[in-house]
C-alpha cells in the first residue's frame, strides 16, 4: 500500500481505526514516527485543560507598569480590547475521559441545536479579566439577547457592544438590567456582518461614552 | 511534512520584533496576547492567587528588562515567555518551601502533597489550550468533537454538516497546528 493520506493517519492517531492505514504504519518507518508525533499531540491536547486563559486582574497590569515606569500611551488599557482571535464559539468541555460521557452527548446535541434551522442560535460568552462570570448571546432579527450569571457588583455599569478587533471598530448597544440581562436593539444602518463578536464591559458613570478596556464577558455574535 | 501556517504566527512574529525593539506599546500587547498565558501557568503552579499575580507581573517586569537577551529569530515570545515564568515560579517555590521547612520544623505540620503534573506537561497544556482558542472557529470545533468527544470524523461531519472530506481535513489541520504549536514553544522533548 502507498503512504496514506496526512488526513488518515490524522485519524489513525486520534484512535479511528483503519485497517488498511494500520498495516501500512507497522511496516512503513517514516509513517510510524509521524504517527508517534501525532499520537503526542493528541496525548497533551486530551490532558489539557481547555477552560478560558483570561487575563490577570487589571492590578497585575498597573504593577507591571508602575514598576517599569511605562509612559502613557504604553501604560493605557488600550480601548480596542486586545487578545484578537478569541472567539470561542466551540464552548470546550471540561472532562477528558470516561466521565466526559455525558457532557459529549449534551455538546453533541448543542452543537445539533445551534445548527438546527429553527432554534436561534445561542452562543456562549467567554469570561475575559479575570472575571468567573458566565453569558449567553441570542441574536433575534435585529436584536441582541444577552444573559449572564456571576458578573459581580460594581461601580458603573455593564454595557453590550459588538466589536470588529480586527478594524478596531465598535458600536455600543446598551447597558444590562440589574439581573445581568439585555435585549438591545442594533441601530438601524449597522451592517451585522461588520461585527464577528459581542463584547460586555464594565462602564464606570464617569460620563465618557468610550469603551472603558475593561471588557468581562465576550464571544462570537451568532451567524 | 508541510505544517499549517497560520495569520496568527505573523501577527506573533511582528509582535516578538516591536518586543525586541523596545517598543514600549509592544511590551502592552504582549501581555495582552500572553498574560492569560502566563497566568494560568502562575495560577497552576503556585498554591495562593496573590503569588500568582505577583509572579505574573514579575514575569513581564523581567522580560521588559532582559529583551536584550530575547532574539525573534532563535524562538517565539510566547515559549520565552513561559521559561522566564518557570524561573520566577521556581525561585518562589524554593523560598516557600524553606519557610514551609521552617515553620513544619517549628510546628510539625504534615507536609503538603506534591504536584503531579510536572511544569513541562503543564506548559505543553496551557500551549494547546492557548492554540486552540486560536484555531479557526471550523477546527475548534471539528477538533474539540473529535478530540474531546471521541466522535469519529463521519460523526463530526454530520454533526457539522460537513461533508466527510471536509471535516477529515479540518480535523487534520487543527491538529497540525497544535502539534506545530507544541514543537515551537513546548517544553517536553519529542
Amino acid at each position: 500500500m502507498p503512504h496514506p493520506s496526512e488526513d488518515d493517519l490524522a485519524l489513525l492517531a486520534l484512535g479511528e481505526p483503519s485497517d488498511d492505514v494500520g498495516a501500512h504504519v507497522g511496516s512503513c518507518p517514516s509513517c510510524a514516527r509521524e504517527l508517534r508525533a501525532l499520537r503526542s499531540t493528541v496525548d497533551t491536547a486530551r490532558r489539557a485543560d481547555l477552560t478560558d486563559l483570561p487575563l490577570p486582574p487589571a492590578a497585575v497590569w498597573q504593577r507591571i507598569a508602575d514598576e517599569l515606569g511605562l509612559e502613557e500611551p504604553a501604560r493605557a488599557r488600550t480601548a480596542t480590547p486586545a487578545r484578537p482571535g478569541r472567539p470561542t464559539p466551540w464552548r470546550r468541555p471540561l472532562l477528558v475521559g470516561g466521565a466526559a460521557l455525558l457532557a459529549a452527548a449534551a455538546s453533541v446535541v448543542t452543537v445539533l441545536a445551534v445548527r438546527g434551522p429553527t432554534a436561534p442560535p445561542e452562543v456562549p460568552l467567554s469570561a475575559l479579566g479575570g472575571s468567573d462570570a458566565t453569558g449567553r448571546v441570542v441574536l433575534d432579527a435585529r436584536s441582541v439577547v444577552v444573559e449572564t450569571d456571576g458578573l459581580p457588583e460594581a461601580d458603573g455599569f455593564y454595557e453590550v457592544w459588538l466589536l470588529d478587533l480586527g478594524e478596531g471598530r465598535m458600536v455600543a448597544l446598551g447597558a444590562l438590567d440589574d439581573t445581568g440581562h439585555g435585549r438591545l436593539t442594533v441601530p438601524a444602518g449597522v451592517r451585522l456582518d461588520d461585527y464577528p463578536e459581542v463584547d460586555v464591559s464594565l462602564e464606570p458613570d464617569d460620563g465618557d461614552p468610550a469603551h472603558s478596556g475593561d471588557s468581562v464577558l465576550r464571544g462570537p455574535l451568532p451567524g | 511534512m508541510l505544517r499549517a501556517r497560520r495569520a496568527s504566527d505573523d501577527t506573533d512574529l511582528a509582535l516578538a520584533h516591536a518586543f525586541a525593539g523596545g517598543d514600549e506599546t509592544a511590551l502592552r500587547e504582549a501581555y495582552d496576547r500572553f498574560g492569560g498565558l502566563v497566568h494560568a501557568f502562575c495560577v497552576r503552579s503556585l498554591p495562593s492567587r496573590a503569588d500568582a499575580e505577583e509572579a505574573t507581573a514579575q514575569v513581564f517586569v523581567n522580560a521588559w528588562r532582559g529583551r536584550s537577551g530575547f532574539d525573534p529569530a532563535r524562538g517565539s515570545l510566547g515559549g520565552w515567555l513561559l521559561g522566564i515564568a518557570r524561573r520566577v515560579v521556581a525561585d518562589i517555590c524554593t523560598a516557600a518551601a524553606r519557610e514551609r521547612a521552617l515553620r513544619e520544623a517549628l510546628e510539625q505540620v504534615r507536609p503538603v502533597e506534591e504536584e503531579s503534573t510536572s511544569p513541562d506537561q503543564l506548559v505543553d497544556r496551557l500551549l494547546v489550550a492557548d492554540a486552540m482558542a486560536r484555531l479557526r472557529p471550523e477546527q475548534r470545533q471539528a477538533v474539540g468533537l473529535a478530540f474531546y468527544d471521541g466522535l469519529t470524523h463521519a460523526q463530526v461531519a454530520s454533526a457539522m454538516g460537513l461533508p466527510l472530506g471536509t471535516a477529515k481535513t479540518h480535523i487534520r489541520r487543527g491538529l497540525a497546528v497544535l502539534r506545530r504549536r507544541l514543537e515551537v514553544d513546548g517544553a517536553a522533548p519529542e
